[in-house]
C-alpha cells in the first residue's frame, strides 16, 4: 500500500519570523447567508507562542475568523498567513499542512469526535496524514498525555463528561502537532469543573509554546489571556493587553459583552465614589484595595476629588448621587444603620435599560395573563420533595440519579439549583416537571402527588419546563406555530391560542409582525432561546422549570434572560433554575440547593449555603462560590473587616466602602489619640 | 443511554483475545456460526461451549459482564426450550403439565437448540466485547478491498460504519430529551386516527432531524479541520495476522476437525 506521509513544508524554517498568524484587509462574507456576519477588511497579526482570547458578542464575526484561520474557508480579498502559509493557495499538501499546524476544536464536543473509542478518535487527523502507524501511536500517547486522559484511552466518548470530551478533542488537534490552536468557544457548553479543565490545559500548552487563540464569551477567561482582541460587526474594534481593553467597559457593555467580575466590582466601587485604579484581574483589585485600606497609594482627598471628577452620568439615580456626595474616606456617610439605602449600581446605561425592558413587558403581562389563570390557580403551587429517588436502571444501585432529595418551597419563590454535570440537577427538575417518576419517597408538586399518573398528566398544565438548549426541540414551520404548540395541546380554541402567542411573544420581546411568520430554525441564537422560553409560558404555567436557560447564549442574550427570570420572580411565579453559574443563581435566588452525586450537598438562603465557611465544601464538590463572595473571602483574608453573607457584586461594593471607612476613621481615632 | 448497552459494549481488557486480529474474530465468528449446526449431538455442543468458556477465560472479561451483556436474548433463548417442551409429544412422558405432555424428547431438543443458540450469542457477543466497533468496521472495509477493482468505495463505507456507531447513542439521549420536552409542552402521540399520529410524530422526528444535520454539518467541519480528504489514510490500528493469530487458528482448526469426526461416526 503506497501511503503518502504529508510532512508539512515546516514552515519555522523557511520564514522564521513570520507571525504565527496574520490577517492582512481580510474580507469574507457569505452571498447567501445574512445571519453570519461577514468580515472587512481585518488586519492583524498574532506572534508565535501568543495566547490572544478574541471576544465579540454573537454574529461578530469570531466563527468566520477561525475558519480563515484554518483555511476552512478563504478570504473574498486579502490574504490569511498561517504559520507564514497563504490559505488561499490551492495546492492540496499547503492546505493540509495549514489545516495540521493550526489545529480548530469548535464548540460542541459531541459533533467532533468521530470514533467510538478515544484513542482512535485521537489518531483520526494523524491518519487523514498518512503518518506512519508506529509514529500514530506514539503522537496518540504523547497527545493523550498532553491533556492529562491518558487513562481514558480506551473509554467510549458518549461515557465521559463534556470537559473530558473537550480535551479529547484538543488531544485530537495535538496528535497532528499543530503549532496553533484556534478554540470556538470551548467552553460555552461546559459546566465549571470541564471549563477549568480546559483552561488549564490550553495554559499548559501555551507554555511549552503553543500559540492559543481562544475566542470566548468569558471575560474572566479573556483576562487571563495576553492580548484581547474585540470584534464587532465584523471588525477589530479593540486589541491590547486585558487591562488596557478592559478599561474601556462602557464599550464594552454598549457592543453587547461582558467585563470581569473585578472591572465590575471597580465600576460599581468607583460609582460609590471610591476612586479605584484600572484593573483586569482580582489580584490586582484586591492590592489597589489594600493599599486603599493602609492608605499607601493615594492621599485620601486626592481619591475623593477624582471620585466627584469621575463620570456621574452612569446613573441617573439621585439616592445614588446623595449617596456619592458623601462619600469619601475621611467623611463616608452612613445611611440607615450601616446600609447605603437606594444605591443601586449598574455598568452602563445599555445594561439597566435592557434589564428595564424585560422586567417591564412581564410587569405589563401581569394584568392580561394573569386574568386568564386567576380562575384556574385557586390551589397553592407549592413544591414539597421528601426523600425522593431516581435511577435510570434498575442496575444502577448505589448509582441512582437521585438518592433522597428532601426540599420544601413556598409558592413565589425561587429555588436555585446547582451541582456540576451528572450531579442530578436534570432529574431533578424532571421530577418536579412530572416527566419521569420517582420510585421512592414524596414528590409533592402543587398539591399533586406526582406518584399518580393522572396528577402528572394534569401538572404539565401547571407547571412549564425550559430544557436544556431547548431550541434543539423546534419543529413548527414558523414562530407562531412553535408557541402555539402548548396552547393547543392544551385544547385552546385558535383565537384562544393566538391571544397566548401574542402575549408570550410580547413578554420575550419579540415583535409580533417581525417574527410571527418567520421559521424558528432561521433566527439568532438569542431569538431561537427567547422563542423556546416563550412557548412554554404561552402555556401559561403557575411553575416554571429552567434547566440551565442561559446555557451557550452570547452575553447580551443571557442578561435578557437574567432579566426576564427575575421579572416572572416579581409576578410571584414560583420558579426553580438550575444553573452552573452561581453568580446567577446568588443573584435570583431565594432558596440554594447544591446536589453532588444525586445527594443534597447543602440548602437554604444563598446567604446561607454562601457562607464563607461552606467554601471548602463547595470547592470540594467542584463547585466554589459565586465570585463576589470569593472575593470577599479574600478581601477578609488581606484583613478588610466585611460582613458575612455577601455573594452579590453590589452589596459587596457597599461593604467594601462602609468597611474602608472604618478603618479608616480607626485610624484616625489612632492618630488623634497619639 | 439504552443503546449504551446495546451497541459499542466494548469491554476493555488487555488480553490476548481482544489483541487477534478482528478479521479473524469476524472470519471466526461466520465459521462457529456453521460449525454449531454441524455439532448434531450434546458432546460436540459441549465442546464448542468448553472451547468458548474457555476463550471468556482468556478474555479476561468478568463473568458478570459477559452474562449481562448476554441478558437481553435471554427470552430468545427460553423460546425454543418453551417451544419444544410443549409441542414435540413424541418420546417418553415425563410428567403433565396443564393437559400438556412433557416428554423428554421435547426436553431433550429443547435444551440442545437453547444450548446451541446460546453458543451462538455468546459467540457474537464475546467479539463485540472484546473487538471496538472501529475495528470491526476496520476489518470489515479490509475484508471489502478486493471488491474495490469493482467500485466498492471500501474506507468510505468503514468510516460512514464507524461515524454511525459513534452518533446512535448521541442521538438516542437526543431523541429522550425530545421526547420529555415534547411532552412537557403537552403532546400526546397515541390520539386519533392513523394520520392524526403520524402528525404527532412531526414534534420528536423534524427536532431529531434537525440536530443529526447540524451535527453533520459540524461534523464535517471537524473532519476537514483534521484533513480529511477522501483519500489513501494510514492506520492507528494495524491489521496483522500474529502468532496467537495463527495459534487460534490452528485451535479452531482441531476442534472443527473433532466436531467433523464426531459428526461422522454419530451418523454411522
Amino acid at each position: 500500500m503506497a501511503t503518502r506521509f504529508v510532512k508539512p513544508p515546516s514552515p519555522q524554517d523557511d520564514n522564521t519570523d513570520a507571525a504565527a498568524v496574520t490577517f492582512v484587509d481580510a474580507s469574507y462574507s457569505y452571498a447567501q447567508n445574512q445571519q453570519v456576519a461577514a468580515l472587512t477588511r481585518i488586519n492583524f497579526a498574532i506572534e508565535k507562542g501568543e495566547f490572544v482570547a478574541v471576544v465579540g458578542s454573537n454574529g461578530c464575526g469570531k466563527s468566520t475568523l477561525s475558519k480563515l484561520v484554518n483555511a476552512l474557508l478563504t478570504p473574498c480579498s486579502g490574504r490569511v498567513f498561517t504559520m507564514g502559509l497563504d490559505t488561499a493557495q490551492e495546492q492540496g499538501d499547503v492546505l493540509l499542512a495549514i489545516r495540521s499546524q493550526a489545529g480548530l476544536v469548535l464548540q460542541n464536543p459531541d459533533s467532533q469526535i468521530v470514533a467510538s473509542v478515544v484513542a482512535d478518535d485521537i489518531a483520526f487527523g494523524p491518519e487523514n496524514l498518512c503518518v506512519p502507524h508506529r509514529e500514530i501511536v506514539t503522537r496518540v500517547e504523547d497527545a493523550l498525555a498532553a491533556v492529562k486522559m491518558s487513562e481514558r484511552r480506551h473509554a467510549n466518548p458518549v461515557r465521559l463528561s463534556g470537559g473530558q470530551k473537550q480535551r479529547v478533542c484538543i488531544a485530537g488537534m495535538l496528535a497532528m502537532q499543530p503549532s496553533v490552536l484556534v478554540l470556538d468557544e470551548p467552553g460555552a457548553m461546559l459546566d465549571i469543573r470541564g471549563r477549568r479543565g480546559v483552561l488549564r490545559t490550553l495554559h499548559r500548552l501555551h507554555k511549552q509554546g503553543m500559540t492559543v487563540i481562544l475566542i470566548t464569551q468569558s471575560m474572566e477567561e479573556a483576562a487571563n489571556a495576553q492580548r484581547v482582541l474585540v470584534l464587532n460587526k465584523g471588525q477589530v474594534l479593540m486589541s491590547g493587553a486585558p487591562r488596557e481593553v478592559f478599561k474601556r467597559h462602557k464599550l464594552l457593555v454598549d457592543i453587547g459583552l461582558d467585563v470581569p467580575f473585578s472591572v465590575r466590582l471597580a465600576v460599581a466601587l468607583r460609582q460609590l465614589g471610591l476612586l479605584v485604579p484600572d484593573v483586569a484581574s482580582p489580584d490586582e483589585l484586591l492590592q489597589a484595595l489594600s493599599e486603599a485600606r493602609t492608605g499607601t497609594s493615594a492621599d485620601v482627598s486626592d481619591t475623593y476629588a477624582g471620585a466627584k471628577k469621575n463620570d456621574i452620568e452612569d446613573s441617573t439615580n439621585s439616592a445614588l448621587s446623595d449617596v456619592r456626595a458623601g462619600v469619601g474616606f475621611g467623611q463616608i456617610v452612613l445611611v440607615d444603620n450601616g446600609r447605603l439605602s437606594g444605591a443601586r449600581t449598574s455598568v452602563g446605561a445599555h445594561v439597566s435599560s435592557e434589564r428595564a425592558d424585560a422586567g417591564a413587558n412581564v410587569s405589563d403581562a401581569q394584568t392580561s395573563v394573569g386574568v386568564g389563570s386567576k380562575g384556574a390557580g385557586a390551589s397553592n403551587p407549592t413544591l414539597l420533595l421528601r426523600d425522593a429517588r431516581f435511577a435510570y436502571s434498575s442496575n444502577d444501585v448505589g448509582n441512582e440519579a437521585l438518592r433522597g432529595v428532601s426540599l420544601n418551597l413556598g409558592a413565589g419563590e425561587l429555588l436555585g439549583v446547582v451541582g456540576h454535570t451528572g450531579s442530578g440537577k436534570t432529574t431533578l427538575l424532571q421530577l418536579i416537571a412530572g416527566l419521569i417518576r420517582a420510585q421512592n419517597g414524596l414528590v409533592q408538586v402543587a398539591g399533586l402527588d406526582l406518584s399518580l399518573r393522572q396528577a402528572r398528566c394534569r401538572l404539565h398544565s401547571l407547571v412549564g419546563m425550559v430544557f436544556q438548549y431547548p431550541e434543539r426541540q423546534f419543529f413548527a414551520p414558523t414562530v407562531a406555530e412553535e408557541i402555539a404548540f402548548g396552547p393547543h395541546n392544551a385544547g385552546l380554541d385558535k383565537t384562544r391560542c393566538d391571544k397566548r402567542v401574542r402575549e408570550a411573544m410580547r413578554l420575550l420581546g419579540l415583535d409580533y409582525e417581525r417574527f410571527a411568520q418567520r421559521s424558528p430554525f432561521e433566527l439568532s441564537g438569542g431569538e431561537k432561546r427567547r422563542v423556546a422560553v416563550a412557548s412554554v409560558i404561552a402555556a401559561d404555567p403557575k411553575i416554571l422549570v429552567f434547566d440551565e436557560p442561559t446555557a451557550g447564549l452570547d452575553v447580551s442574550g443571557q442578561r435578557y434572560l437574567q432579566a426576564f427570570i427575575s421579572g416572572l420572580k416579581q409576578r410571584k411565579k414560583t420558579i426553580v433554575l438550575a444553573s452552573h453559574s452561581l453568580d446567577l443563581i446568588a443573584e435570583l435566588a431565594d432558596h440554594v440547593l447544591v446536589l453532588d452525586h444525586g445527594t443534597v450537598a447543602m440548602q437554604g438562603s444563598p446567604a446561607d449555603v454562601f457562607a464563607s465557611h461552606n467554601a471548602n465544601e463547595l470547592r470540594r464538590i467542584n463547585l466554589g462560590l459565586p465570585r463576589a463572595a470569593l472575593f470577599a473571602l479574600e478581601l477578609q483574608a488581606a484583613g478588610l473587616n466585611l460582613p458575612a453573607g455577601i455573594f452579590t457584586v453590589e452589596p459587596l461594593a457597599q461593604a467594601i466602602i462602609l468597611a474602608l471607612k472604618a478603618g479608616h476613621t480607626g485610624k484616625q481615632r489612632h492618630i488623634h489619640g497619639v | 443511554m439504552a443503546f449504551d448497552s446495546i451497541i459499542g459494549q466494548y469491554y476493555y481488557r488487555d488480553s490476548l483475545i481482544h489483541a487477534l486480529d478482528p478479521r479473524l474474530k469476524l472470519s471466526l465468528l461466520l465459521f462457529f456460526i456453521a460449525l454449531a449446526f454441524v455439532a448434531d449431538s450434546f458432546l460436540a455442543l459441549f465442546i464448542l461451549l468448553a472451547l468458548l468458556g474457555w476463550t471468556v477465560g482468556l478474555s479476561r472479561i468478568p463473568l458478570p459482564a459477559v452474562v449481562k451483556a448476554l441478558l437481553p436474548t435471554l427470552a430468545l433463548l427460553l423460546f425454543p426450550l418453551l417451544f419444544n417442551l410443549f409441542f414435540v409429544q413424541s418420546g417418553t412422558i415425563l410428567t403433565q403439565l396443564g393437559g400438556i405432555a412433557i416428554t423428554d424428547e421435547g426436553l431433550y431438543r429443547g435444551t440442545y437448540m437453547s444450548l446451541r443458540l446460546l453458543f451462538l450469542f455468546s459467540c457474537a457477543t464475546l467479539v463485540t466485547l472484546t473487538t471496538t466497533t472501529i475495528a470491526i468496521s476496520d476489518a470489515c472495509a479490509a475484508m471489502l478491498r478486493p471488491f474495490r477493482r469493482l467500485g466498492v468505495p471500501d474506507i468510505e463505507i468503514a468510516l460512514l460504519v464507524s461515524i454511525a456507531l459513534r452518533f446512535i447513542p448521541t442521538l438516542a439521549d437526543a431523541y429522550s430529551d425530545i421526547l420529555k420536552a415534547q411532552q412537557a409542552r403537552g403532546a400526546i402521540f397515541d390520539k386519533g386516527g392513523p394520520i392524526a399520529r403520524l402528525r404527532g410524530l412531526l414534534p420528536l422526528l423534524v427536532p431529531l432531524f434537525a440536530q443529526a444535520f447540524r451535527h453533520g454539518e459540524d461534523l464535517a467541519v471537524a473532519m476537514e479541520s483534521r484533513c480529511y480528504h477522501g483519500g489513501e489514510r494510514s492506520h492507528y490500528r494495524e491489521l496483522r495476522m500474529r502468532k496467537a493469530d495463527y495459534g487460534a487458528l490452528a485451535v479452531v482448526g482441531a476442534v472443527a476437525l473433532l466436531i467433523g469426526a464426531l459428526r461422522l461416526f454419530h451418523s454411522f
